[in-house]
């Protein structure tokens, strides 16, 4: 059977703002969908969201998958389902190894403890193909890790558990071409063998040339306001985000940073004849 | 020369040596070690096996040697622990604490820079459960003329749902300028992010506690290195953890 994720109308909010105003999106195992759009605007809230994340509120709206209340479930029994999300900013766990992670987390999704020789073969296996260090499986789980290390990590990660749809949010920043390169070729030999769909957030054209979306979507303010295929991409990638601003007659949101707040002057210029400047 | 024994006389445990050796305690009633540790490489693994209320006191001192101390207490019980240690000139010791926090448990460590070129690290995993009162003080000192001396202490800590107290204080008392010293503590409740991204890969939240436990409660291999009962150490170790997660 073909796994789809169905999401329709899908409404979200953290705290009392509202994120996503009406999301529709239908993914199908094979399939590889691109979100793009300005920052700020709803694309990692879409993902987190399917994964579950209980700092976002669904007001509104359904997901579906085969034919299931993603809703429903809990986080960790959506994982066991076959869905994945590489996060942008991966959690650090110290004291636990990625071996005995993986292992708890492999053994979670399978009715008999995965035996350990097949484990180590695995994991040593996709460790060689992401080109990471050889002591991985022994160190703490992105603890110390750079951020590209961190990222690699989260592939492995999906290398290991075989989900049917991955999110991959942003999992490319901080990667050097050559990482790219490496990640994308380790997602795509995964896809072959498995079927694997793809929800994959980015800004960067050369990771969707590595990886050939077969769909593209762009969310502005919550919402998809234009959807394609690779061609949009590569013509987001030339032109922008503008001509859709002005063709949609649309404003995206702006990112909101953190407010900067002064702690008051720690130092003052004493020239001018000692008044403060 | 000096004599050289391990003897037990009425809860008194003298250990007095000058040269290497490896040695586990296992305790299960009130004890007062004494350290007389002397040109030697010495590892000792300290045990509570207990299945009362214990009192555990070290005192001693450290020469010309290279001593490292591995602490493991998982007891239900209550539990105070006394331990002042000195170390002299070109020595060091290297103290790995394995702590639960249930019932009410009372730590205290001084550890003394005596003379120049000694060197203390101590690092503290610490796991308080529920209605817990839990206290470790750490003083590093080192004293005036202690020169090139090293002091180094880590703790963590993790609590669980409010216990009456999760006290770890490490100190610093330095009196010389020529000499490295740190300490660090972290401490917290389990952060929902990181249980977030754990239930994400599949482990639903009492898989996730409960590796997360085991990563403050269960020591690497190199904890029950060499010892002649490293194995019994770890294996009952190990069903006092499963039993704890199991709650």
């Amino acid at each position: 059977m073909e796994n789809t994720l169905e999401i329709k109308n899908l409404h979200v909010k953290a705290g009392e703002k509202e994120i996503l105003k009406g999301i529709n999106l239908v993914v199908k195992q094979g399939e590889i969908h691109a979100i793009m759009g300005p920052n700020g605007n709803g694309k990692s809230t879409l993902l987190q969201t399917i994964m579950g994340n209980p700092n976002y509120e669904v007001t509104e709206g359904s997901i579906i998958y085969n034919g299931e209340d993603v809703l429903k479930m809990s986080v960790d029994q959506r994982s066991r389902k076959g869905l994945f999300l590489a996060l942008q900013y991966p959690q650090e766990i110290s004291g636990v190894t990625n071996s005995d992670f993986l292992r708890a987390a492999m053994n979670a999704r399978s009715e008999k403890p995965v035996s350990i020789f097949k484990f180590i073969k695995e994991i040593d296996k996709n460790i060689k193909e992401l080109k990471m260090k050889d002591d991985l499986a022994h160190r703490y789980v992105n603890d110390g890790f750079s951020g590209g290390e961190k990222k690699r990590n989260e592939i492995l990660q999906m290398l290991m558990l075989k989900p049917d749809i991955a999110m991959l949010d942003e999992i490319d920043s901080g990667l050097d071409v050559d990482a790219i390169k490496l990640v994308s070729d380790a997602i795509l030999k995964l896809k072959e063998e498995t079927n694997l769909g793809l929800l994959v957030v980015s800004h960067y054209e050369r990771f969707f040339t590595s990886i050939k979306p077969t769909h593209a979507h762009v969310i502005v303010d919550g919402k998809v306001v234009v959807e394609g295929d690779s061609e949009l991409v590569l013509k987001i990638d030339n032109d922008g985000y503008d001509w859709l601003y002005e063709e949609l007659k649309i404003e995206p949101l702006k990112e909101e940073k953190p407010m900067v707040y002064s702690l008051g002057v720690c130092a003052r210029n004493r020239g001018n004849n000692g008044r403060v400047i | 020369m000096a004599e050289l024994y391990k003897e037990l006389k009425d809860k008194e445990l003298y250990l007095s040596f000058d040269h290497d050796e490896t040695i586990s305690i296992i305790i299960d009633t009130d004890l007062n070690i004494h350290y007389d540790l002397k040109d030697g490489k010495y590892k000792i693994l300290i045990f509570n096996n207990a299945n009362s209320n214990l009192v555990l006191k070290e005192d001693g001192q450290i020469i010309n040697s290279n001593v490292e101390i591995n602490v493991l207490e998982l007891n239900q019980y209550e539990f105070k622990q006394d331990s002042n240690i000195d170390v002299y000139k070109g020595s060091s010791i290297n103290v790995n604490t394995i702590y639960l926090g249930v019932n009410n448990k009372h730590i205290d460590y001084h550890l003394l820079n005596k003379e120049n070129d000694s060197l203390i690290q101590i690092s503290n995993n610490v796991v308080c459960l529920k209605d817990s009162d839990f206290v470790l003080n750490v003083v590093g000192k080192i004293v005036k003329g202690a020169k090139r001396s090293k002091c180094f202490q880590k703790s963590r800590c993790l609590t669980f749902e409010n216990p009456k107290q999760a006290k770890i204080l490490p100190v610093l008392e330095i009196d010389e300028n020529d000499v490295e010293a740190s300490h660090s503590l972290s401490s917290g409740t389990i952060d929902e992010d990181v249980l977030f991204y754990m239930n994400s890969r599949g482990l639903s939240s009492k898989d996730a506690l409960k590796l997360l436990l085991e990563s403050y409660l269960i020591p690497n291999e190199e904890f029950y290195d060499g010892y002649l009962e490293g194995s019994l150490i770890k294996e009952s170790a190990y069903r006092k953890v499963e039993k704890i997660c199991s709650i």
